[in-house]
């Protein structure tokens, strides 16, 4: 599980993070949406360490992320972005099995595991040995969420992972990674700016803007009760769109 | 490929490298002389190559296995070669070598002094070949002719001449400076020229006195007159040869040839022969041989200009070819040792790598032959220098290439490693330098070929290689010696742009290259 507690943080005297207080239970899916900017991303990089909060304390599994703990807490953490952010000099499975490799699993075990994920992942084992340039945008993203499980973490981070697909993979992949989450009951928390993808993917949504979370609830709490004008007009904008794409 | 077998197959390839090249080494700089093998040097200018060339041939009449070594450099150079075996003998002369062996330039050295103070050291003279090359001043022969001019006594009274001084003369104690004390002759004020200028001046009537060396090839071709010192202000510098002494027993035959030259040439002969070299353009080695022949030894037989080159650019890589490429694998190899880690921590601390590349670039602006010579008081001359000045040069391109190859590695990848909770040195030695190693291995390159070109300058100050060739040949305005170098100086960083194409596939990960069309 994941708990930040009135975290803060500025970049260079603006405040991207304002005091915040989040939890993200064992097993349960949270969706954070909202505009560019709002401080949703920096929110992740927080919970792996990447940035350290000015206030405030973030805890991954009962560890207090620290500098000195930021590695541990990584290991522990699976983190899925945008394009999938692989390795180019490394084949789909040299990514994949790197960090396993380099801690001294043994190959047979590693190759197994591999294969499972692939299946889960729905990544044809021929592409295996495929280096990512010759890899599509929808398989690059399954072989970055493949190495974000590989070492069968508690907690899942996804920053935008359908962000650059076009929209029948982006359909695809929204339905298999659904059927991921529900098979490996993880605590996840997917950053996305559609609330189409939060409703399918999560089963809470947090809005934010400015740095601070609006109102957290699921996808009928946010349509029908919107607690600020904001939540109100962004949940309305994300429906005309929806509704002009269908 | 697993990234250990990586770094296990560049481990590998770096290990090969080293061994090949300590071996390289080993072969090139050790200089065995057979019993029969006669290694003669020369200083760089066109007097000491005839010399050199003559004493080369008829050593050869002897029998014996005679290589010339030219273009070894200045005096300091030649002497530590003979001093140290890398060469059997050369001509010098006794005023020089009074300077520099007894440390006393303004006596007028005699010969018994001169052997006393070389036979500790191992060290021979022959007697003197016949001529003395020493300074002296000449005046236009027009003007001579007018106001009567022949002893330097005599410019005593002409203080109005008008007197163009090469820099060097001028500065000597046993120069002008010197010369104006003994003869009473402070009131002529000379200007400071360029040797060559000096000439130029003269022929336009711009100047009527300048200093000379006495077989000066360009005292005929201006018409001086030589002025008779009539005072014996200049110390003696007779032409001679200097040998290791144990030359005699490996080579005996060596001794006709100390005989055959003494007195064998005198001060106009060697005048003309040097007018030959460097205002007819005739290569030092045939003037050398139509010398000997003209005293009915025999001639070799003339061969086409082209393949007189291609015959001489192959004996040229066969002889210097081992130690160029030892040169410049030894300073690449420390340079990319010392030069990749630099690299990174210039990107790992910005602050320092905006001074580390600074003092790199600094370095890279130097001028080679400066660089080199900088390095003589420290390191002496040879090899040693010549390699730190190479391991410099070959810095600057690894160093920035390896941090610009870092820098431009996309800072989502830096943080996709540092989100899979990588270890410092594992996100470097696994992400960052295989996504870097191609404009590392591009900067290697930049140093291989830029190294090539540089230790052709090392042979100034007698490292070898190349440059020898290239060095003799610019000394004695000659084209075709200076393309023996430069043609195989320019082959060798061909095949350096060759090799590293080859490495670049071994080395860059596959993922990385250029899809194929």
């Amino acid at each position: 599980m994941v708990l930040l507690e009135a975290v803060e943080k500025s970049f260079g005297g603006r405040a991207v993070i304002h005091e915040m207080t989040l939890e993200v239970g064992t097993g349960e899916r949270l969706a954070l949406v909202g505009p560019s900017g709002c401080g949703k991303s920096t929110l992740l990089r927080m919970i792996l360490g990447l940035v350290l909060p000015d206030r405030g304390r973030v805890h991954v599994d009962g560890l207090d992320v620290t500098k000195a703990t930021a590695r541990k807490v990584r290991r522990r953490v699976g983190y899925v972005i945008q394009d999938g952010g692989l390795f180019p000099h490394l084949t789909a499975e040299e990514n994949v099995t790197l960090v396993a490799r380099l801690s001294g699993q043994p190959p047979s075990k590693t190759a197994a595991r591999v294969r499972e994920l692939a299946e889960l992942a729905r990544l044809p084992q021929s592409l295996l040995d495929h280096y990512p340039r010759s890899l599509s945008g929808g398989e690059r993203q399954r072989v970055g969420l493949m190495r974000a499980l590989m070492l069968n973490p508690d907690v899942l981070l996804l920053d935008e992972p359908l962000g650059a697909l076009d929209p029948i993979i982006r359909a695809r992949l929204q339905e298999d990674l659904g059927e991921v989450f529900r098979v490996l009951r993880k605590s996840v928390v997917i950053v996305t700016h559609d609330m189409g993808e939060a409703g399918v993917l999560a089963d809470s949504i947090a809005v934010m803007r400015d740095g601070k979370i609006l109102q957290r609830g699921d996808a009928h709490a946010l349509i029908n009760a919107p607690v600020d004008p904001f939540v109100a007009e962004f949940v309305r904008a994300q429906r005309i769109l929806a509704g002009d794409r269908a | 490929m697993k990234p250990s077998a990586a770094r296990e197959r560049t481990v590998r390839i770096v290990c090969v490298l080293v061994a090949s090249l300590s071996f390289l080494f080993a072969t090139t700089d050790a200089r065995a002389a057979g019993p029969n093998t006669v290694r003669v040097g020369s200083k760089r200018f066109v007097e000491s190559f005839i010399l050199g060339e003559i004493v080369t041939e008829l050593a050869r009449q002897q029998g014996l296995d005679a290589v010339h070594e030219t273009g070894l450099g200045g005096t300091a150079v030649v002497f530590r070669a003979l001093e140290d075996g890398a060469i059997d003998v050369y001509p010098d002369y006794t005023g020089t070598l009074a300077e520099t062996v007894v440390h006393d330039g303004s006596a007028h050295a005699n010969l018994a002094v001169l052997r006393r103070a070389l036979a500790p050291r191992g060290l021979s003279l022959s007697d003197p070949i016949g001529f003395e090359d020493t300074y002296a001043l000449a005046a236009r022969h027009d003007v001579a002719t007018k106001l009567g001019l022949h002893v330097l006594s005599d410019l005593r009274m002409h203080p109005e001449l008008r007197v163009a001084l090469s820099h060097e003369f001028a500065g000597r104690s046993d120069g002008w400076p010197g010369l104006c004390a003994r003869y009473g002759i402070e009131a002529l004020t000379p200007r400071l020229l360029d040797h060559a200028l000096a000439y130029e001046a003269i022929s336009r009537g711009t100047a009527d006195i300048v200093d000379v060396y006495t077989t000066d090839a360009k005292i005929t071709r201006y018409d001086l007159v030589t002025l008779k010192d009539d005072r014996s202000f200049f110390p003696s510098y007779d032409a001679v040869l200097v040998y290791r002494t144990d030359l005699l027993q490996h080579a005996s035959n060596f001794g006709r040839v100390l005989e055959r030259l003494r007195g064998a040439i005198n001060a106009e002969t060697m005048q003309r022969l040097n007018a030959r070299v460097e205002l007819d353009g005739v290569p030092f080695n045939r003037v050398a041989k139509d010398f000997l022949s003209n005293q009915g030894t025999r001639t070799s037989p003339p061969s086409s200009p082209v393949r007189q080159l291609l015959v001489g650019t192959w004996e040229v890589i066969l002889r210097h070819g081992p130690r160029h490429v030892m040169l410049v694998a030894v300073s690449l190899i420390l340079a990319a040792l010392l030069g990749i880690p630099l690299g990174i921590l210039a990107h790992a601390r910005p602050r320092l790598g905006v001074a580390l590349l600074g003092v790199t670039g600094i370095v890279q602006t130097i001028p080679s032959l400066a660089l080199f010579c900088f390095f003589i008081p420290i390191f002496g001359i040879g090899t040693v220098p010549a390699l730190l000045a190479l391991f410099l040069y070959g810095l600057l391109p690894i160093v920035r290439n390896t941090h610009a190859g870092l820098a431009s590695i996309p800072d989502e990848l830096r943080e996709a490693a540092l989100a899979l909770g990588l270890s410092p040195g594992e996100r470097l030695w696994h992400i960052e330098l295989p996504l870097a190693s191609r404009t590392v291995i591009a900067g290697i390159k930049t140093s291989a070929v830029v190294a090539v070109g540089s230790a052709t300058i090392a042979a100034f100050i007698g490292a070898g290689g190349f440059g020898e060739p290239i060095s003799t040949g610019l000394a004695l305005n000659d084209v075709p010696t200076i393309l023996e170098g430069a043609l195989p100086a320019a082959g060798l960083a061909l095949i350096a742009q060759g090799l590293f194409a080859i490495l670049e596939r071994a080395m860059v990960p596959h993922g990385l290259r250029e899809p194929r069309c």
